[in-house]
């Protein structure tokens, strides 16, 4: 089973952790790592590592963080760096991408992560109304 | 050979959150039927719901008598169904119809006035604990489960406990 570390700047990482709970329930060996304003890069690569040793020695991680290039991502992204082959680092956070790694999170990182990118970007949608849908005589 | 039904959930929410993106990815159905007298009536929900459906599933509304009459139709026979109810009662319909029903995931039932609460979003009036009762006699397990990461308790022994 995949480990996972949400991230975020401030809380989104716990609040996101919470909202994908009501929709999938709780889950094992998920981490969250927020950046506070007070603190900097090694903060971070301190609670990055905690995190990490939470996990089994031989477990692939995915790291799911808010934004490219912020801190919580150039911290990760070193830690990467050093761990290509267990491990990966994906950005654009949100809810439907967290669910969908819940629910592969049996899978090789190498497939989930292409798989998530889809999903994510698949939430992104706007609502239009569509006259006939719906129609209860259109089963097959 | 009847369409398959891969979950069958009573959610007085009908297609949300929990249901579109948590249980479709569990289950994996490829047709959502969500059953009511009601909603089949209320166009504008209707289409609401409909739409909430997930990419490339497609979801019908219908009423209760119409799944009945669909479940005997050949040509939906490779449909693997998502079924969602509103409440018990119409789930009771739909087994004394004839459709197969073996487990039922009870999920939302909100709180209104004159129920009672007998779990966390799970309340029942009179009619609710007949209609139960009656799916259990006609041998329906019933299994209260909100989310797919939940454990799943029986509902009949909730309604004992609450001395329904």
């Amino acid at each position: 089973m995949l480990a996972i570390i949400v991230a975020s700047h401030g809380n989104f990482a716990k609040g996101i952790l919470q909202s994908a709970s009501m929709i999938f329930g709780e889950q094992e060996k998920v981490e969250t790592v927020t950046f506070e304003p007070t603190e900097g890069p090694d903060d971070l690569l301190a609670k990055y590592n905690a995190a990490l040793g939470k996990f089994d020695k031989d477990d692939q991680v995915l790291f799911l963080v808010d934004l490219w290039g912020g801190s919580p991502f150039n911290a990760a992204s070193r830690i990467v760096a050093e761990h290509l082959d267990t491990m990966a680092l994906m950005t654009g956070l949100n809810l439907p991408m967290l669910i969908e790694a819940y629910t592969v999170r049996d899978q090789d990182l190498s497939q989930v992560v292409p798989h998530l990118e889809e999903t994510a970007k698949a939430g992104v949608k706007h609502l239009e109304l569509q006259e006939d849908a719906g129609d209860d005589d259109d089963l097959l | 050979m009847p369409f398959k039904i891969k979950l069958a959930r009573i959610d007085n929410r009908l297609l949300h959150g929990q249901v579109a993106t948590g249980w479709v990815n569990m289950v994996k159905p490829n047709r959502i039927f969500i059953v009511s007298d009601t909603v089949v009536n209320d166009a504008l929900r209707k289409t609401l719901l409909v739409q909430a459906a997930p990419a490339g599933i497609k979801a019908n509304v219908l009423s209760v008598d119409r799944a009945i009459k669909a479940y005997s139709d050949e040509r939906l026979d490779s449909l693997q169904v998502l079924l969602l109810t509103e409440g018990p009662r119409d789930m009771e319909r739909l087994v004394e119809g004839g459709i197969s029903i073996p487990e039922i995931n009870v999920g939302n039932m909100t709180f209104e006035e004159g129920k009672t609460i007998i779990a966390s979003n799970l309340s029942v009036n009179d009619d609710d604990v007949a209609a139960f009762k009656s799916l259990n006699e006609h041998g329906t397990k019933l299994s209260r489960q909100q989310v797919p990461g939940d454990s799943a308790v029986d509902v009949m022994g909730l309604l004992k406990k609450a001395d329904l």
